[in-house]
């Protein structure tokens, strides 16, 4: 069972807060807490949290006053064109993180079973996530398998850029010339255009080197150009299958 | 794609191990291509972003490195 920090950074106070920012406005901490009825408190932790990710930035009014204000972030921009499309649903209410991470895969037909697996959770628990979008006729069921309908869209393409700058998010804290190659909701393939980078990502526990710099683990050594390929998926272990995977050129062409 | 041919052989993954993997690639097609290649049936394609090698470029490569 993969643990929650995993993903995301956008859980329901976050969404809520981008969710009273969304038309641009600038709104002072305060001003959010009575839009969305938390507390100060909380208040000052999750716009703290949003600032950080890049989702919000914080200036200063007149007087000093604290105000905020959504950024142009790939993920606002997402999020923007799905309530646009839907402005009559509670998308905090809705997109948990286990409904987020289950849609994830729904970009085609997929059994439920298939995608139980590649979360490690029950089948119970995929059904259980998407519950909330098969009561809106979300879901375009076809026999045993599932898919996002295609008047969905905009859903998956907000999933998979908060997917995306979830693994961004985390890369460059350590790698700031990251760039995502693959990824979905627990694994990334990452580059990094530094020595630098290389160097701190080969420190860090949680990235594996991977792709061709990784043959030298089985007695194929050969010369690497550039940086090596770096793996995130700190609860699973590194298979001669998807070190070949890494590998392949057409890896690169996909996702990010 | 000729160092993944060897990875492939040196460890004797199996193919529908390397093919489950994949899938989430969107690489099945390749993969496909590839262990039919190294069961002799197909001629090196050059499709879709795939350059399999050629039969001699590719044994000489096992020799230098000492795959089976």
């Amino acid at each position: 069972m993969y643990s929650e920090y995993c993903f995301i950074v956008l859980l329901k106070g976050e969404l809520t807060i981008v969710d009273a920012l969304i038309t641009g406005r600038e709104a002072t901490p305060e001003e959010v807490a009575t839009d969305t009825e938390y507390t100060r408190n909380h208040i000052y932790h999750l716009l703290d949290e949003l600032i950080d990710a890049g989702l919000l930035h914080g200036t200063r009014r007149h007087h000093n006053q604290r105000v905020v204000q959504i950024t142009e972030h790939p993920v606002i921009e997402q999020y923007r064109m799905l309530t646009a499309e839907f402005s009559h649903v509670d998308w905090p209410e809705l997109l948990t993180p286990a409904t987020m991470r289950v849609c994830w895969y729904l970009d085609e037909p997929r059994r439920i079973t298939s995608i139980a697996d590649r979360l490690e959770i029950s089948r119970q628990g995929v059904h259980k996530a998407l519950s909330p979008l098969k009561n809106r006729a979300m879901l375009s069921p076809s026999g045993p398998e599932y898919a996002l309908s295609d008047s969905i869209q905009p859903l998956l393409e907000f999933i998979q850029a908060v997917v995306v700058h979830d693994h961004l998010n985390r890369a460059r804290n350590l790698a700031p010339s990251t760039t995502v190659e693959w990824c979905d909701p627990h694994r990334a393939l990452i580059r990094v255009q530094e020595r630098q980078d290389t160097e701190s990502l080969y420190a860090a526990e949680e990235w594996e080197i991977t792709g061709l710099a990784r043959f030298e683990q089985f007695g194929l050594q050969f010369f690497l150009a550039g940086e090596p390929a770096f793996w995130y998926a700190p609860e699973e272990t590194l298979t001669p299958a998807e070190i070949v995977c890494h590998t392949l050129p057409s890896t690169a062409d996909r996702d990010e | 794609m000729s160092y993944s041919l060897l990875l492939i052989e040196a460890e004797a993954i199996a193919q529908q191990e390397l093919m489950d993997v994949a899938a989430w690639y969107g690489l099945a097609d390749t993969i496909s291509d590839m262990y039919r290649y190294l069961a002799g049936e197909d001629e090196p394609l050059a499709a879709d972003g795939i350059h399999l090698p050629s039969r001699t470029e590719y044994e000489a490569l096992k020799e230098q490195y000492g795959v089976a």
